[in-house]
């Protein structure tokens, strides 16, 4: 029975789904706002400029752009990486810059594919497009590594991007390309190897601005309307989290009496203060029986 | 790319060192310090004293879940914080079911080094009694965490139906007895490497309870590498752990604590030698040795750690040198 | 004579120096261990692809289990026969004409886990929003520091307590309105929120790559330990 207090969502718990519905409400709003009215303000991160500077600079030098949508499966990740990675390639084409396209896994390769073709189409560039600038590397990891390492050498690319679910190959990709004097702008959403960019790259899209640079670039409904509803989130849980400060802290100041307690060996009078069990934030953020919150 | 230099400076040879001698380096101060091991003083953070503090006061009648995610690639990181469970697990008589939710690879991982701790217990205390399908069960792996956790949460016997180990029938052994719910069991503990943990983070929820006055929010502990230790911080930080080993560093820490014990004041401490973290409860330490892989590894981290100091220090000086040479901003 | 334990490690040791020689030059030796490692990883995989999924998890509780007096210990559960066509769906990615079969699978993978999203969104981030509701006023003042053993004061927020929450809730606050990416941020309050959020980032990710570091340290000590001290030392110098 224990076992239902904290899953069956009785109590005060209606809270945590109300809240969550909340959210989820923002966001689809947003995304059906963002269907109907087609300019919906974002922010451009600085992080756009690099892009164009990078590939402005791999222009001037006449070398491949170099791309990789990070090691993850066909996800919300690798199709976000992508949508930057048509931007990258339409400028490209423009200019009849070279690319380079490498990927780990069969489906995102599949994607991959398809998108650029697209995008050369769409550009009157057909001629330019090169069905070997999408490449399937390898799909183990460090052979992947191994893989796009050789070809940052080999073609001596003068711009690269590293942007998706990068692991324990990004600083091998990063250093490689550092060392021969590549431009890099990078970004992965593993919060773990963001730190590995940040050292061995030029520009990275920290967390979300790697979302916000594809809802930017795609002008995609349902990623703008994402991450404008996103920021009505966040928005909702600083407010949430500030509201319950300033409540704790109003409820713990002072104390609430004193006692005698002995505490080895010794009689000790001391103050009282409010137990966090008895916290209002408490009651709401940890709902339990009535009768196990008194306790 | 860079303008040839008339002559090269101090600054550029700093530059210039070949990565290979770096490697060289590297490997032969690691292997000195190998050989030269000797224990280090460590005082055990919070985490890792919540840890120890929660096994050693849950009773010993109770049953640990040991999900183990780890595969040889952490072997360095990963095997020192499951040997320190295993032999408090073991010294303690608790009994453990041992299951993975990651790789195929990861249940033998876990298994070989389970007996291999049993057995250099055994080798000390021949009277130790702890068998594997009576006081512990290997299960095997759980593809698809993200959906299993979710039947952990809502009926966990019913996840294990089915399951054999050495072509026993795993309900029927020891460890299972009793256990119907994740609440059964007295903790819940998460050896990775990996996002495992968030998975069940994400899915788990245990009801508080009380172990010999010590309260635990969340039966959930876990066992991480440096590299996803900080991520995990924030679950300890918001008590959806109710205890954390992180890392090489981690695992000395609980070894310190296994050795020496753990007391909330200096003078309750003055006696007994014990690790002092203020405010806490009074943990007795673990009777037998407890210098396990983190203990002997700790001095060649230190070794190669300092190492490290000095490359970044050269490296920036010489950035610093070439940039004031070329007279400018970069 | 050496048991099979010393060749087994004797074989470890090997492939171990031969992955390593790369650091020195990409050579036939080390492409050798290379694909022998990736080689020996595929088969391995295979094989536990049968004992810990697809027999543990699908055969087994397909056919039922029988113990060695005849008794049966779980009953079958025919119906999971229903779950192979779906399984050998996925293989249709190989087939240009029929290839949104392997959709199919895929689908039900993604809706399953959308489906848990905003209940792994509660249990995951709902305590968090709790544990970042800190007191900032403290409620006692003597003594400043937090005091140990038996002066510590149950439920007592001290001075460097109150101090170490403001520095939580400035960090947690100027880090989230950095991320903020649907308004102009115009106003110098906000500007400076979020440089000072920047500026914190990268000081937290400075400590994540020092713990990662470590963790690189490590798994080379304990190749290293391996190698000469379980290997070496034990093998042919005690």
């Amino acid at each position: 029975m224990d076992n239902l207090y904290y899953t069956n969502y009785s109590y005060l718990a209606w809270v945590q789904i109300a809240f969550v519905m909340a959210l989820m409400a923002t966001i689809l709003v947003s995304i059906s706002i963002s269907k109907r009215r087609k300019n919906l303000y974002i922010r451009r991160i600085s992080g756009l400029n690099a892009i164009d500077e990078a590939i402005g600079r791999a222009t001037e030098m006449g070398k491949p752009v170099l791309m990789v949508p990070g090691i993850g499966g066909l996800d919300a990740i690798s199709v976000q990486a992508l949508n930057i990675f048509a931007y990258v390639t339409r400028t490209a084409a423009r200019f009849a810059n070279p690319i380079r396209l490498c990927v780990m896994d069969a489906a995102v390769y599949t994607v991959a594919q398809e998108i650029i073709s697209d995008v050369y189409r769409k550009e009157g560039l057909q001629e330019r497009y090169d069905p070997d600038s999408v490449r399937f590397v390898s799909d183990r990891q460090f052979a992947f590594a191994a893989g796009v390492s050789g070809i940052i050498l080999r073609e001596q690319t003068a711009a690269t991007f590293f942007m998706g679910a990068f692991f324990a190959e990004s600083l091998i990709f990063a250093e490689t390309a550092n060392s021969i004097g590549a431009i890099q702008v990078a970004s992965s959403t593993q919060t773990t190897q963001t730190p590995f960019f940040i050292a061995a790259c030029d520009y990275v899209l920290i967390g979300d601005e790697f979302y916000a640079a594809s809802a930017y670039l795609s002008r995609e409904p349902v990623l703008v309307g994402s991450l404008v509803g996103q920021d009505f989130a966040k928005l909702a849980i600083i407010s949430v989290v500030v509201l319950g400060s300033l409540v704790t802290t109003v409820q713990r100041r002072g104390s609430t009496g004193t006692e005698t307690v002995e505490v080895q060996g010794q009689s000790v009078t001391r103050p009282t203060f409010i137990k966090p069990s008895e916290l209002v934030m408490d009651k709401i953020f940890n709902p339990r029986p009535p009768e196990e919150a008194s306790k | 790319m860079s303008t040839p230099m008339p002559k090269t400076s101090f600054a550029e040879k700093l530059m210039a060192v070949p990565s290979r001698a770096l490697y060289l380096v590297l490997a032969i101060v690691i292997i000195i310090s190998v050989f030269l091991s000797r224990p280090l003083p460590n005082q055990p953070n919070p985490p890792a004293a919540d840890f120890y503090t929660a096994l050693m006061k849950m009773p010993a009648d109770k049953v640990v879940a040991v999900q183990s995610d780890f595969t040889n690639s952490t072997r360095g990181e990963s095997a020192g914080q499951l040997e320190a469970l295993t032999r408090i697990l073991v010294r303690r008589g608790i009994r453990f079911i041992l299951y993975a939710g990651a790789d195929p690879q990861a249940p033998t991982v876990a298994t070989n080094i389970v007996e291999r701790i049993i057995k250099e217990e055994k080798a000390v205390n021949p009277s130790l009694q702890y068998e594997r399908n009576v006081h512990w069960v290997r299960v095997g792996n759980f593809t698809n965490l993200d959906n299993t956790a979710r039947l952990f949460q809502t009926n966990f016997r019913e996840a294990f139906r089915g399951r054999e180990d050495n072509g026993v029938d795993v309900l029927g052994t020891p460890p299972f007895e009793g256990i119907n719910t994740i609440n059964d069991l007295g903790l819940y503990v998460n050896v990775t490497a990996s996002s495992t943990l968030d998975v069940l983070i994400g899915r788990l929820q245990f009801t508080p309870t009380t172990y010999d006055g010590v309260p635990i929010r969340s039966k959930l502990m876990a066992m991480v590498t440096g590299v996803i230790g900080p991520e995990a911080v924030n679950y300890y930080k918001a008590q959806q752990l109710a205890g954390l080993v992180v890392g090489l560093n981690g695992t000395v820490e609980l070894e310190t604590l296994m050795g020496r014990g753990l007391e909330g004041s200096k003078e309750a401490a003055s006696a007994n030698n014990a690790v002092v973290i203020d405010g806490r409860p009074s943990v007795a330490k673990l009777e037998g040795n407890s210098v396990g892989r983190g203990s002997q590894y700790y001095f060649a981290l230190h070794t190669a750690m300092g190492l490290l100091i000095l490359a970044v220090i050269v490296g920036n000086v010489g950035t610093a040198l070439q940039k004031s040479k070329r007279g400018g901003k970069r | 004579m050496r048991d099979f334990e010393f060749w087994k490690m004797a074989v470890g040791v090997i492939c171990t120096l031969g992955l390593y020689s790369v650091l020195y030059r990409e050579t036939k030796v080390y492409r050798f261990f290379e694909h022998m490692f990736l080689g020996l990883a595929a088969g391995f995989s295979l094989v536990a692809l049968w004992t810990e999924t697809l027999k543990s998890v699908w055969w087994d509780k397909m056919v039922g289990q029988v113990d060695a007096e005849g008794k049966v210990t779980s009953m079958g559960y025919p119906l999971y026969i229903l779950l192979l066509p779906i399984g050998l769906m996925a293989y249709f990615v190989f087939s240009k004409k029929s290839n949104w079969m392997s959709r199919i699978p895929i689908g039900i993978i993604l809706g399953l886990w959308a489906g848990q999203q905003a209940d792994n969104w509660i249990k995951t981030f709902w305590p968090q929003i709790y544990g970042s509701m800190k007191p900032i006023v403290p409620n006692t003042f003597d003594p400043i520091f937090v005091p140990g053993g038996a002066a510590n004061i149950p439920n007592a927020v001290y001075v460097t307590q109150a101090v170490n929450n403001v520095i939580f809730l400035v960090t947690l606050l100027s880090v989230m309105s950095y991320f903020f990416f649907s308004f102009e941020i115009k106003s110098r309050f906000l500007k400076g929120t979020t440089t000072l959020g920047r500026w914190l980032l990268m000081i937290g990710f400075g400590a994540i790559f020092g713990s990662t570091v470590m963790t690189r340290f490590t798994l080379l000590i304990d190749r290293m330990y391996f190698v000469f001290i379980e290997f070496l030392k034990t093998n042919f110098f005690s």
